[in-house]
């Protein structure tokens, strides 16, 4: 690849976290891509080794902070299946409001970045505006529910602390209908095609052979993918030697299903639960957006059900021995969180997968003959989230 | 300052929590500043900021990363260690290291490790608010809290525990319930009409030991005599 | 704390000092010591929706009291008067606070709450906290609270006073007087010391200097409430209420001012002293 003397490397901006997109070109369309994080190593795996579940929960949070939420949640699911706890009914329905919560706040902040590449200037200030107060709405109704509009203290082990009262419910399903008529209008200014770029048509333009992976559209199911084909590896194992010095400097490590790359996110959720079809790179922006609308819809749907009359923890918790994993459908797509426990029900090993490992492999195929200009656009289409992805354990 | 000053915000490699409270309050703030954030566009490292934000900690084992802050440092008269990794360390004091693909990202610390930092802001993460005051505050170049800010860029660290060997154990403090009601964990609890700390559920975010008055008293007063701070 | 007050300017920075008292006599009969202005001043910003309840205390038995928030005249007119012991903020309170129907708070509290209350407000860093419906913050002139159980628990031993029969406390120059079913006790302030929170001796700050209004006694004028306004709310809300009947306003005289000054540079002295021990 050292024949083509064209190379570019952007150090990506407008998206969550330090990385950088190695390009080789010649001249006019891209040849070959590389995807760099750059992001040190925090290391949560090992911070919680030797510590007590509560401890656990609240550290996993503070990876991210844009999927806060989904980390606390994956880690609950994985310590829960360890200890043989279920939260009650209105545990599960408050945990899955709050993670949609998050997922609309964090596609949001994705539309935040990426929408200067997809419409025109004379509309983008606006726009931006519109869309970071939204993001404040729901900012403040995720506090109401979870706690705080960043790392929800309410999601515990057993199910959630403090279920909110009715007149929060009813104050917040106001609110949220308000959100999605707001939601309503900047998605039709997005998609109004006179106010699109000339990327998105580039974008609408190149299909993409996506293999799909995800284990639920809203929450999270270990039973729906096999935990045996999931496998991580270095990035130069899975790209082979030879490569450009400037990847060794990689943060981050890839994951495979199956031995093979898969896409997981908004896409993946929507193709294997909702038959949708679009597989060009338009099709993939696309499909956060529509998860926007569907998850605002899903979230006021469930608070209707939450019965503030009931529990929403668990009684009786025992830390012990145990073994357990949680699976859940982060903004991102599918995050896995690996526990075991030792016989004071302290952790013995953690281990965590993320969305973004899968990803890697999509972000770099995907703009290969693309014309040079669109090139930081692809990476940022899908959405990479550099806190999280730095860290990834071998697994298997 | 009467033009609007040219603010940088930067991320070393935290949780992106801090920056993006940031870019909550951007409708208010680029009225009265002109704000260089990775969220909004490009950003260029090496010319002049009147205000350089920095977030996230700063991994000692990272030369990388060193260099990014020694230059941000270069290019700016007034650097701010915004958030409780930046200012205290936070949730990455708790690293360790051994962890692949870089087993030797092994240290993590607050910025004012490996540079002169002229404030420090605890808060895990601080309210967008918080940022529109800071900045109002820096403008007029007064107010009281601003000479607490620059005492905590003196401290390697804070956290309930600190609270607890400073201001609790030594029998300082007055019960006046403000470090339980500014824990972000709900990690502080009283007892007998003083602060418990649930050892679980503190994440060292520093917040309650700028709150408490005897331990921002203590900070400012040991940071006026030039002392250790803590 | 970076404290703005020094040797020569003792109360910090200010706009006026005020003697005041409740128009409204049942306010202030049964307070000895105190005009009862705070509480008019409240009742006047809560009558007239300028705010939607009052964080204050309210005496529960003897010198303990607890915190309410405040909605109503009712609830506001129970509120205690000097404090003996502060009433530490909880979670609970801020639970109360964060009914959406409340925008807007006016808070009491000792020198100490004050501070941190002002803080809140100028830099919120939790945001879940009640700090954006911070309006009006009072600050009590404080010399020094007790660690209420064991200075209770000395009276028995050292004079025989049961804790449950003593209904109050006043400081009368440099003199204790409990007030018990059965009579009055005088004590030297300087041996109570020794029942003193060691947090409150390192503290320099008597009338509360981050405040929107700072209020306590002077000696010379009981039965009024002496005011120290620090904002311009402070001094708009105090004269609105003033004319419209809630509280008498005058000027503090000169001698009055002095002898605050005197109090808080004292206290000052004895932050120094108690504070080189702990540095």
């Amino acid at each position: 690849m050292d024949d083509f003397s064209r190379q570019a490397v952007y150090q990506l901006s407008r998206i969550g976290g330090e990385a950088e997109y190695l390009v080789y070109t010649d001249g006019e369309r891209i040849v070959d891509a590389y995807f760099i994080s750059r992001a040190p190593v925090r290391g949560f795996e090992r911070i919680v080794r030797g510590k007590n579940p509560l401890f656990v929960v609240e550290a996993v949070m503070r990876i991210c902070g844009l999927c806060h939420t989904a980390h606390g949640i994956a880690a609950v699911e994985a310590l829960e299946d360890a200890l043989g706890v279920s939260p009650p009914a209105n545990g599960r329905l408050l945990r899955e409001i709050l993670g949609l919560l998050n997922r609309v706040q964090s596609h949001l902040i994705h539309l935040i970045l990426v929408t200067p590449d997809l419409v025109k200037r004379e509309v983008l200030d606006k726009l931006l505006i519109d869309e970071i107060r939204l993001l404040n709405r729901v900012n403040d109704i995720l506090s109401r529910i979870g706690g705080s509009p960043t790392h929800p203290p309410y999601i515990v082990v057993g199910g959630f602390s403090k279920c909110p009262t009715q007149k929060i419910i009813s104050d917040q399903l106001r609110n949220l209908r308000g959100v999605l008529d707001k939601y309503r209008d900047i998605m039709a200014t997005i998609l109004d095609e006179n106010n699109q770029s000339g990327k998105v048509d580039v974008l609408k333009n190149r299909s993409i052979d996506v293999k799909p992976l995800a284990s639920h559209p809203f929450y999270g199911d270990k039973y729906n993918i096999d935990l045996g084909k999931v496998n991580v590896v270095h990035y130069h194992s899975y790209r082979g030697n030879n490569l450009p010095e400037r990847v060794s400097k990689t943060t981050s490590m890839v994951a495979l299903y199956g031995g093979k790359a898969v896409e997981v996110g908004p896409r993946a959720r929507l193709m294997i639960y909702r038959e949708y079809r679009d597989n060009s790179l338009w099709g993939l922006q696309y499909a956060r957006m529509l998860e926007i609308e569907l998850s605002l819809l899903r979230i006021m749907e469930l608070l209707e059900q939450v019965d503030p009359s009931e529990p929403s923890k668990s009684g009786s918790i025992v830390f012990k021995r145990g073994r357990g994993v949680g699976v859940y459908e982060a903004p991102r797509g599918t995050l896995l969180h690996y526990v075991e426990l030792d016989s004071d029900g302290r952790v013995a090993s953690y281990r965590i997968i993320v969305p973004t490992m899968f990803n890697i492999p999509y972000m770099e195929i995907s703009s290969k003959n693309l014309p040079v200009h669109v090139a930081d656009t692809i990476p940022r289409l899908y959405d990479p989230c550099i806190p999280c992805a730095t860290h990834v354990v071998k697994v298997g | 300052m009467e033009d609007k000053p040219d603010i940088l915000i930067y991320d070393l490699g935290g949780c992106e929590g801090c920056p993006l409270s940031i870019l909550r309050v951007y409708p208010d703030l680029r009225g009265i500043a002109n704000i260089h954030t990775h969220h909004l566009g490009e950003i260029d490292l090496d010319r002049r900021y009147d205000i350089a934000v920095v977030t996230g900690p700063i991994c000692i084992n990272d030369p990388d990363s060193i260099d990014v802050l020694r230059r941000i440092r270069r290019n700016t008269d007034t650097l701010i260690a915004y958030g409780s990794c930046a200012s205290v360390g936070g949730i990455t004091l708790f690293c360790r290291g051994g962890q692949e693909p870089r087993p030797e990202h092994r240290t993590f610390q607050p910025l004012s490790s490996i540079v002169d930092v002229d404030y420090a802001i605890p808060g895990c993460p601080p309210a967008p608010n918080l940022f529109l005051a800071l900045v109002n505050s820096l403008r007029s170049g007064r107010g009281y809290f601003l000479e607490l800010f620059a005492a905590v860029a003196r401290a390697r660290r804070l956290s309930g525990f600190d609270l607890l060997d400073t201001i609790v154990l030594t029998g300082l403090c007055i019960s006046c319930g403000a470090c339980i009601i500014s824990c972000p964990t709900n990690a502080l609890q009283m007892i007998d009409r003083k602060p418990d700390l649930i050892v679980e559920k503190c994440i060292r975010c520093g917040t309650c030991c700028i709150r408490c008055p005897r331990f921002t008293q203590i900070l400012v007063q040991r940071y006026r005599a030039g002392k250790e701070v803590v | 704390m970076a404290y703005p007050m020094v040797l020569d300017k003792p109360l910090g920075e200010y706009k006026s000092m005020y003697l005041a008292r409740a128009r409204d006599e049942s306010i202030w009969r049964h307070r000895i010591g105190s005009g009862g202005a705070v509480t008019a001043l409240l009742l006047y910003m809560l009558e007239e929706g300028i705010v939607d309840a009052v964080v204050t205390a309210r005496k529960t038995r003897g010198v303990t009291g607890e915190i309410v928030v405040a909605r109503s005249r009712e609830e506001l007119l129970e509120a205690a008067g000097t404090r003996w012991s502060v009433l530490p903020f909880t979670m609970r309170l801020k639970e109360a606070l964060s009914d959406e129907s409340i925008r807007r708070v006016a808070m009491v509290g000792l020198p100490c709450q004050a501070q941190f209350l002002w803080q809140m407000k100028l830099f919120p860093v939790l945001e879940t906290d009640f700090s954006g419906k911070i309006h009006f913050i009072v600050s009590l002139f404080c010399i020094g609270t007790f660690a209420t159980e064991a200075f209770l628990s000395s009276l028995q031993r050292l004079y025989g006073i049961e804790p449950s029969r003593v209904t109050g406390i006043n400081i009368v120059g440099d003199t204790l007087i409990i007030r018990y079913d059965g009579g009055e006790k005088r004590i030297l302030l300087s041996e109570a010391i020794p029942y003193m929170q060691l947090g409150c001796l390192v503290c320099p700050d008597y009338t509360g200097v981050f405040s929107d209004l700072s209020a306590g006694i002077s000696e010379q004028y009981p039965g009024y409430t002496v005011l120290i306004t620090r904002s311009d709310r402070a001094e708009e809300y105090l004269e609105e209420a003033r004319d419209k009947g809630y509280v008498e306003l005058l000027k503090a005289p000169v001698h009055i001012v002095e002898e605050i000054e005197i109090k808080a540079r004292a206290k000052m002295i004895r932050a120094q002293k108690y504070m080189s021990i702990v540095l």
